[in-house]
C-alpha cells in the first residue's frame, strides 16, 4: 500500500479525476470549484469578519484533509524547511519574504482576475469562460516567462 | 451544505498531493517546460469536466442544493489580463499556487504555511481595494461588477433597503 502511495500518480489519472472534482461540485453544490476564494473566506473567519460562502470553509478543510491522508499513507507528514532548488538559492531570511511576496502576489492577482489555476484554469475553461481562456493564457505565459527568465539570470540555478 | 464541499475538496486534496503537485520541482520543471505532465493534466481534467458541464447545462441539470445549474461564465477585461500576470509572477517564484500551498503545507512544508499566509493577505487586500465587502463571490471585478456591488450596498444601507432586508429576515 504504502509503496504503491510513494510512487507519483500518473497525469491521465490525477488529470481527470480533477476534472470529475469540477463536475461534482457543481453537480452537488452547484458552484464552480476554485480555491483562492477559500483564502478570503478562512482569513475573515480567522479574524471574526463575516463568512458569506460558508461552503469554502468546508471545501478547504476537505482539501487539507485529503492531502493529509495521502501524507500519512506516504509515512508523514515530516516537518521541513526544504524548498527545492529555490530553497537551495536563497537563505532563509530571504526565503521567507520572498515567498510572503510571491504569496501576496498570486492572492491579490486572482482576485483581481477572477481566478487562480484552479477557478479559471481548470474550472473556468471547463466552462468556456472567456475571461478564463484570456487569464489562463496570460498567467502560463506570464509563469513560463519569468521561470525562464530567473533561469537564465541565475545561471541556470533555478 | 457540507459535505459535498468536503468531500470533493478531499478528493482535490488526495489527487493533488498524489500527483506531486505540491513539489517545488514538479512546477518549476513545468514551467520550465522540461515536463508537459502537469499540461496534460489539466488538459485532461478540462477534456473530462467540459463535456459534462456542457450537457448538465444542457439538461437542465437540478443541484443538491435545488438550484438549476449555473456554467458560470465571466467576460474578459482588462482586470482579467492584469490579476492574472501578477498571479503568473507569483506562481513563477514560488512554484506553487493556491491549492497545493495548502497540500504541501498539510505534507510538512513549514514554508508553504507562509505563501498561505501571503495568499490570505493578498486576496484580502484586493477586496479591501475595491470594497466587496461580501456577498460577491470570487470573479472577474470588472466596471460592470464594481458598480452592480456599489448599487447593491447603497441599496441595503438606504432605509428602503434595511426595511427590505429586515422583512426578509
Amino acid at each position: 500500500m504504502s509503496e504503491i502511495m510513494q510512487s507519483r500518480m500518473p497525469w491521465f489519472i490525477a488529470g481527470p479525476v480533477i476534472g470529475l472534482c469540477v463536475v461534482a461540485l457543481y453537480a452537488l453544490a452547484n458552484q464552480r470549484l476554485g480555491v483562492t476564494g477559500s483564502y478570503v473566506q478562512v482569513a475573515r473567519a480567522a479574524i471574526g469578519g463575516r463568512v458569506d460562502e460558508k461552503w469554502r470553509l468546508w471545501f478547504f478543510a476537505g482539501l487539507g484533509g485529503g492531502a493529509l491522508l495521502l501524507a500519512v499513507l506516504r509515512g508523514g507528514p515530516s516537518p521541513s524547511l526544504a524548498y527545492g532548488a529555490l530553497g537551495i538559492l536563497l537563505p532563509l531570511g530571504v526565503l521567507i519574504p520572498v515567498l510572503f511576496g510571491a504569496g501576496v502576489l498570486m492572492g491579490f492577482g486572482a482576485r483581481w482576475s477572477g481566478g487562480c489555476t484552479s477557478g479559471h484554469g481548470i474550472s473556468g475553461n471547463s466552462s468556456f469562460s472567456p475571461a478564463s481562456f484570456v487569464a489562463t493564457g496570460t498567467f502560463m505565459a506570464t509563469a513560463v516567462g519569468l521561470t525562464l527568465l530567473l533561469h537564465w539570470i541565475t545561471g541556470g540555478t533555478l | 451544505m457540507r459535505l459535498a464541499p468536503l468531500a470533493v475538496g478531499g478528493v482535490f486534496g488526495f489527487v493533488l498531493a498524489a500527483a506531486n503537485l505540491s513539489d517545488y520541482t514538479v512546477i518549476h520543471d513545468m514551467l520550465l517546460l522540461r515536463e508537459f505532465d502537469v499540461f496534460f493534466l489539466m488538459g485532461s481534467a478540462i477534456g473530462v469536466a467540459a463535456p459534462l458541464l456542457w450537457w448538465m447545462e444542457r439538461r437542465h441539470w437540478r443541484s443538491m442544493v435545488g438550484s438549476e445549474l449555473v456554467v458560470q461564465k465571466e467576460p474578459a477585461g482588462r482586470s482579467t489580463v492584469a490579476g492574472a500576470a501578477l498571479f503568473g509572477a507569483g506562481w513563477a517564484i514560488a512554484g506553487t499556487c493556491p491549492g497545493p500551498a495548502l497540500v504541501m503545507t498539510a505534507g510538512g512544508s513549514l514554508l508553504g504555511l507562509v505563501v498561505m499566509a501571503g495568499l490570505a493577505v493578498g486576496a484580502t487586500l484586493r477586496d479591501r481595494v475595491t470594497g466587496v465587502t461580501g456577498g460577491e463571490r470570487e470573479g472577474a471585478v470588472t466596471r460592470d461588477t464594481r458598480v452592480r456591488v456599489s448599487a447593491k450596498r447603497e441599496y441595503l444601507t438606504s432605509p428602503v433597503g434595511r426595511a427590505d432586508v429586515t422583512e426578509a429576515s
